[in-house]
């Protein structure tokens, strides 16, 4: 096995590999003696790290408890039977009916105790309460009241509520695939329909603040997954999609397949590429999900007119890319250390709308760096920052971000209003780094603008 | 598994399915290293072992009134954890459709058939004696770097910014340390 490979293998592990990488790995399984080579690997890989393992067996237990709590056990048929057994027979007898009578009471006591005994056996058993879904992965999240063990996946119950704080995450996971990964200072309570026993219940989440993104397995006949939020109500039957609840009210964007938008009794079914907007004042329509404000790819070579600080470069290599754009050196200087500009000359780049997304590939190195993103703001005559902190370093990664969550460093209650004009739009490493960095692929949208098409109401 | 530890564990069993949660907790502590050992093996990762793990002895205690003393309880429990796992393999591939994602599916089919033999229990034992041995074996700076991978659960990005040097620069590290492991255990030097 190569060394490339073994560090694809590790992070594959780590659950940090790329789609492209992932790619590569997949191609390699493709032979069968790598096949073997890498199963052998993971299988061993899989061993040290049971056997190395520092945790003791109450560490297990006490997260085996938590899972346990409210629910209960099949106790044994025999059990059930006694009881049930012993039940009739304390029971006193009724008055009148001479004692002899006991004896059938007995007989009947123990008859219905083998019949609940075979019930119990035949599978159709008294369950517990199921849990609805699993928190499998969270970063700064509350489950009612309590902080979230990140280390191991919790199941929920109808009625847990989750409340993800500012820089936080939590990927919740049902049992049918379906995953909802909930965004910053998010609130939401878990919820199901139908019977508490059934472990395939209606998945109903309700969502107070803050958004989700969600990725939704094909939903049983009649039992679509619910989204209920403060504004109305997505239904969803299987899709992939995100939602997001602003101060114009509940945000669905559809990626693919289908969600159907409910308020005030009013609905409208959002396909893939559209959105809708579930809000106090405003019927419900469907509109494209986004508008392209700016797109750049750069794979003709040529350095596009709103670049006004980086260079076209080949960069680290990539399948199907040949060129990206390089972060610019700023010697001596006490800001950025390499940066990349994109602005436009004589007007602004655009004017900001709830909503508006930058999306690039980028790539950088360096232990001590941080990507910044800033937008100068010509009213306030500050820039606007979001600080994000990749997980992965020296490999391309996709970063997709909200203007909504820029803060001024100043004033971290504010960001940009309706009607603010955006000049130009500044990604950047952090002062100390001396390392690369190189973005590709950055593209600006906005959300549909009411008049843009007509929309295509209920 | 001595026959000693197997009367004990079908004692508990019996008194977990008449109600006795504590019993059902000395099932957990008497079986989780030898469950963790066998489930690691193709969980992929510490996280998707302590989830299976977890998810194992939940549907246990809920199912614990179908659980017949003829079969070995230990090899029930690897049941619920093989099926576990390749639920969670094959929905991982679901949701990964685009990418192939054909190491996922061969990691589920390597827990099916490795959970499902009749011999797994008995081979998952004489595997980690070996291994344990050739671990004590290791020079001192190998098995720290081990440690801190494995003991700790640290990620190999976690390690990189830790010891200062590239995530690539560890994973040959790391990778050569098994392979001498590997040849450790093939042949026993």
């Amino acid at each position: 096995m190569s060394p490339d490979l073994a560090l694809l293998i590790d992070r594959w592990r780590d659950r940090t590999l790329d789609p492209a990488d992932r790619r590569r790995l997949d191609a390699t399984c493709a032979d069968p003696a790598a096949r073997a080579e890498i199963a052998s690997d993971i299988v061993l890989q899989g061993r040290i790290d049971a056997l190395l393992d520092a945790r003791d067996g109450d560490a297990v237990w006490r997260a085996v408890e938590t899972s346990l709590r409210g629910v209960r056990s099949d106790s044994g048929p025999q059990r059930i039977a006694d009881a049930v057994g012993r039940r009739l027979a304390d029971a006193p007898a009724p008055r009148g009916r001479p004692r002899s009578l006991t004896p059938w009471v007995l007989a009947l006591a123990a008859g219905l105790a083998l019949a609940i005994a075979a019930w119990m056996l035949s599978g159709t058993s008294v369950r517990a309460e199921a849990p609805v879904v699993v928190l499998a992965q969270c970063r700064d999240t509350r489950i009612d009241q309590s902080s979230a063990d990140t280390s191991t996946a919790t199941p929920l119950r109808a009625g847990s509520s989750l409340r993800v704080g500012a820089g936080g995450s939590a990927l919740l996971r049902y049992d049918d695939g379906t995953t909802a990964t909930l965004g910053p200072d998010t609130i939401a309570t878990i919820d199901a329909g139908g019977d508490a026993q059934d472990t395939s219940r209606q998945k109903i989440l309700r969502l107070e603040q803050g958004s989700l993104s969600a990725a939704v397995t094909r939903q049983p006949e009649g039992r679509p997954l619910r989204l209920v939020t403060p504004h109305g109500e997505a239904i969803v039957r299987g899709t992939r999609f995100m939602l997001a609840i602003t101060a114009a009210g509940t945000r669905l964007e559809v990626e693919e397949g289908a969600v159907e938008l409910v308020r005030d009794g009013q609905a409208v079914l959002v396909r893939g590429g559209e959105s809708s907007l579930a809000g106090p004042g405003s019927a419900l329509a469907v509109q494209p999900a986004a508008t392209d404000l700016l797109r750049l790819d750069v794979e003709d070579g040529e350095t596009p007119q709103h670049l006004r600080e980086g260079t076209i470069v080949p960069g680290p290599p990539r399948d199907g890319n040949r060129y990206c754009i390089a972060g610019q050196k700023q010697p001596g200087h006490e800001g950025p250390a390499n940066q990349v500009v994109i602005a436009r000359r004589d007007q602004p780049l655009l004017t900001y709308a709830p909503g508006t997304r930058l999306s690039f590939d980028c790539w950088f190195t360096g232990e001590l760096e941080r990507v910044y993103l800033g937008i100068w703001h010509p009213t306030l005559r500050q820039e606007v920052r979001l600080i994000d902190e990749p997980l992965a370093r020296g490999r391309w990664l996709r970063i997709s971000v909200l203007l909504d969550d820029f803060r001024l460093s100043s004033d971290p209650a504010r960001g940009f209003a309706p009607g603010d004009a955006i000049w130009d739009l500044n990604v950047a490493t952090s002062a100390e780094a001396d390392g690369l960095l190189y973005i590709d692929n950055l593209v600006l949208t906005q959300p549909h603008r009411a008049g843009d098409d007509a929309p295509r109401g209920p | 598994m001595e026959a000693a530890d197997a009367r004990r564990i079908d004692e508990l069993v019996v008194a977990a399915q008449a109600g006795d949660r504590d019993a059902f907790r000395l099932l957990v502590l008497a079986t989780e290293r030898d469950l963790r050992i066998a489930i690691a093996a193709h969980a992929g990762s510490r996280d998707a072992a302590d989830e299976a793990l977890q998810h194992t002895y939940v549907a246990a205690f809920e199912k614990l009134a179908q659980y017949r003393p003829s079969l070995s309880f230990c090899a029930w429990l690897r049941a619920i954890a093989r099926n576990h796992l390749v639920d969670r393999w094959r929905e991982s591939r679901r949701l990964a459709a685009l990418d192939g994602a054909v190491l996922d599916e061969l990691v589920a089919a390597s827990a099916e058939d490795a959970l499902e033999r009749a011999d797994a229990e008995r081979e998952a034992e004489a595997q980690t004696r070996k291994l344990r041995a050739c671990l004590e074996r290791l020079p001192e700076r190998s098995r720290q770097l081990l440690e801190r991978r494995y003991q700790d659960g640290q990620s190999l990005d976690q390690l990189a910014q830790r010891f200062h040097r590239t995530a690539k620069l560890l994973s040959v590290a790391l990778f050569r340390v098994r392979q001498v492991l590997r040849r450790c255990l093939e042949t026993g030097a």
